[in-house]
């Protein structure tokens, strides 16, 4: 049965049995295969990123970056099968991780609908611009890992 | 813990047992059993009585409202039922 550890970010390895391990490592490997197709359009976002934030509000030169949909269509399929692998290990857990788990992604997915409906308001009055995919993306992440923490903190440190 | 104090420990101690073997015993993590013991994890209706079986107690032996919550459990607590037919 899994401790946690790292501020709940990871778990003692030696505490998991041999299956709880095999299903731990291949949800990473397939999160981890699932990104490789993105990783030169990820490197290019967040040079660009950087190049706006250090120049002051100047784009970087050259044409934003743009995804091929197949690598989304292989994101999604890798990460489906992470999903499902995370699904079989946190299912060998005991009732304080899958509260943990639960409890983090109700209030993520409620807090991120929320600031996305709020956004789309605003988005109308025109006051903003409309809803951009890779922000909404980053916030509904920050917010797994900063609920995850709290969830933690609560019930688990 | 949500308005639930827990004799968890102390029972613990009589069986001379440590956190990690009680959390083998009852199928759970050892911070499980830790944050039970510390009041901040409320464990569910199974786990409660898994626990209460290994240590053949009743579960309210175990686990008890603390006095708020005693208190207005007490206050709600309802009167027996009228026989539903009167007697021939």
């Amino acid at each position: 049965m899994y401790e946690f550890t790292h501020a709940g970010f990871w778990v003692r390895w030696s505490s998991l049995d041999r299956p709880a391990r095999r299903l731990l490592i291949a949800s990473i490997v397939a999160t981890i295969v699932g990104l490789v197709p993105l990783v030169r359009w990820l490197a290019e976002v967040s040079y660009r990123a950087g190049y706006l934030a250090g120049s002051g509000g100047v784009p970087a030169p050259g044409a934003t970056p743009t995804l091929a949909p197949w690598t989304i269509g292989w994101l999604v399929a890798f990460w489906a099968v992470a999903g499902v692998v995370w699904w079989r290990f946190s299912q060998r857990q005991d009732e304080m991780f899958n509260r943990v788990q639960n409890w983090t992604l109700a209030m993520s997915g409620a807090m991120t609908s929320a600031l996305l409906v709020i956004w789309s308001l605003f988005a109308m009055t025109g006051a903003i611009g409309p809803v951009a995919a890779l922000p909404a993306l980053g916030l509904y992440l920050g917010l797994v890992l900063i609920f995850w923490f709290v969830a933690y903190r609560r019930w688990a440190a | 813990m949500g308005g639930v104090t827990t004799q968890l420990a102390a029972l613990r101690a009589e069986y001379r047992l440590t956190q990690a073997e009680l959390a083998t015993l009852a199928g759970v993590s050892r911070q499980t059993i830790n944050s039970i013991e510390t009041g901040r994890f409320e464990p569910s209706l199974s786990l409660a009585l898994r626990l209460a079986r290994l240590f053949d107690r009743p579960v309210n032996a175990m686990f008890a409202l603390d006095e708020t919550e005693a208190e207005r459990a007490a206050a709600l607590t309802l009167a027996p039922p009228a026989p539903r037919f009167a007697a021939p």
